[in-house]
């Protein structure tokens, strides 16, 4: 039994196994769910990963740290706009390195020093380095209540403080708690990344209870039921059962309406139904391609959404996650499909439409700008104002 | 104000002239929430615009205890109206199990429904709504005896684009 104090759990169903193909360096990494959202106090500890390299196994812990503001406004850590420390620990959770973020952009190492209060901070900073004071509870398995303070700080030249692998923090306990900090060696080549996605859980089927069509528009029709002629739900289903469990009772409703603004479609959802809404004013006249790329994105927001609901998942499964979630693991499927439905379709046109709507994820504006331009002005050709693709009569 | 205040707020108040009925067996609790939410397709425009919903439907029954009738409360979405309105979906819910006793003649039961977008936060914002708006059937503000009133059923929505 698990006890109600515990911050999160380690998911053995999510563990993965991976070996590096040039270091040969093996690694075992296991989930850590958090069961309480920031705002509760809980220490974030994300997951815990072991490695094996040369014959010496060691083990570390990512955690993640909110700043007082973005706990404040969010009850779980969104990739997008996390604002705080991705930190890494020994097993005994001494700090050994970590990264401040805001905004879901790393912007600096973070130096570990700990402090008994943010008042016995703000009274030891001397220096013109602009620094901030983070602060979080950690209680575990036993009740025990743990309270640590970070600093994180620019350098002299308002960069990134030097890693020095030397942070003296010694955590200050509460309530008979007390970490005890030590710094640790160099850092080594594991890190934290904003955009990874969570590890796979294996499939066991992703339904919907129901899929309704409610469309009007004689083109969303067509489109529609040429993706459908083509396993295109079988083919929706696959993929997101790439990552995850889904067995759902959840009623997928496909409609449209004169959607205001650039989207092409929207996707709402509640606990037993969703509803996908193609917007008339941009599809009513694009082509197949592009409907059905939308459909299929909108429609991967419904299985997420029924995910969260079966699962009470206590990490908000919000829009930017899941489109964060989208464009590491589905791009390159949706593609494939897109192609299965119309085997004149390029890849490189298919990817270009199913990069559409993740123009906001991380790894769109890491994207090389003028490839990123490319996909863009690919994908523009399929909307109602160009010709490309399969159109209606 | 928080969702779990008004509902108490509405609840109090209800209690002046309905029995308050707290979900006694969770089966049947289970099967009438997700009976109603199966049947719960809030409005895309509204849930483009986040807005929270609060009203109620009120469900007549006949001595059989199967519905009779059922109607809605004065600020139910109009694009809801016609499918919460259908009895069949609720066909199945054993309702002396959900009122603890056996139904009367002309008893109704009033089920409060919240729909509200899923921020993370607890506070919501009701713009329209006085409190006797949920009693409001028909366009009527009657005074409802011989009822029964269950705990409020929420439901959180999400919108993604």
């Amino acid at each position: 039994m698990q006890s109600p104090h515990t911050t999160g759990e380690l998911d053995w169903d999510g563990a993965r196994i991976s070996i590096g193909p040039v270091t040969g360096k093996s690694k075992i990494e296991v989930p850590y769910r958090l069961n309480k959202p920031f705002e509760k106090g809980g220490k974030g500890i994300r997951k815990i990963i072991f490695t094996k390299d040369k014959g010496i196994i060691a083990g570390t812990m990512f955690v993640i740290v909110a700043t007082e503001e973005y706990a404040k406004f969010h009850a779980g850590f969104n990739t997008q706009d996390f604002t705080g420390v991705i930190g890494e620990y020994d097993l005994n959770m001494r700090f050994m390195y970590g990264e401040y973020y805001e905004n879901g952009i790393k912007k600096r190492k973070a130096e570990f020093v700990s402090y008994s209060s943010k008042r016995a901070f703000l009274n030891e900073i001397k220096t013109e380095r602009e620094c901030q004071y983070l602060q979080d509870t950690y209680v575990d398995a036993d009740g025990v209540f743990t309270v640590y303070g970070y600093s994180v700080c620019t350098d002299d030249q308002g960069n990134s403080t030097p890693n020095t692998g030397a942070g003296s923090g010694v955590g200050v306990g509460g309530g008979g708690g007390g970490g005890t900090g030590g710094g640790a060696g160099p850092h080594q080549d594991e890190h934290w990344d904003i955009d990874e996605v969570p590890p796979p859980v294996i499939s066991q089927g992703a339904s919907f209870d129901s899929l309704r069509i409610e469309l009007v528009s004689p083109c969303l029709i067509e489109a529609t039921k040429l993706a459908m002629k083509n396993d295109f739900q079988n083919a929706v289903l696959k993929t997101f059962n790439h990552f995850f469990i889904s067995q759902s009772e959840v009623d997928v409703y496909v409609g449209e309406a004169p959607l205001s603004g650039n989207l092409y479609g929207k996707t709402s959802g509640s606990i037993y139904n969703i509803e996908i809404t193609l917007n008339t004013n941009l599809l009513a006249h694009a082509s197949k391609e592009l409907i059905i790329a939308t459909l299929y994105h909108e429609m991967i927001h419904a299985l997420f959404d029924a995910r969260k609901t079966q699962t009470n998942d206590p990490l908000k499964w919000g829009e930017a996650f899941q489109h964060t979630i989208m464009a590491a693991t589905y791009v390159d499927q949706m593609s494939s499909s897109l192609r299965q439905i119309f085997p004149s379709l390029s890849k490189d046109d298919a990817d270009a439409l199913s990069w559409g709507g993740l123009e906001e994820t991380n790894a769109w504006k890491l994207m090389d700008p003028k490839i990123a331009n490319e996909i863009l002005l690919k994908a523009d050709q399929f909307d109602q104002t160009h010709k490309a693709g399969t159109r209606c009569p | 104000m928080s969702i779990r205040l008004i509902c108490m707020l509405f609840c109090t108040m209800m209690a002046i002239s309905c029995s308050y009925k707290s979900f006694g067996q969770d089966i049947e609790k289970a099967k009438l929430e997700k009976a109603i939410g199966k049947q719960f397709r809030y409005p895309a425009d509204l849930a483009a615009n986040k807005v929270t919903s609060f009203f109620a439907l009120r469900i007549f029954l006949s001595s059989e205890g199967k519905v009779d009738s059922i109607q809605t409360s004065r600020f139910t979405p109009k694009k809801m109206i016609t499918e919460l309105t259908k009895k069949s979906y609720l066909s199945g819910i054993n309702w002396e199990k959900v009122i603890h006793h056996k139904v009367q003649v002309g008893e109704s039961i009033i089920i409060p429904l919240v729909a509200y977008y899923d921020s993370g936060q607890n506070e919501q914002t009701f713009y329209e709504y006085t409190l006797t708006d949920i009693i409001n059937f028909n366009g009527v503000n009657d005074v409802i005896s011989n009822c029964a009133i269950v705990p409020t059923i929420a439901i959180p929505y999400n919108v993604y684009k």
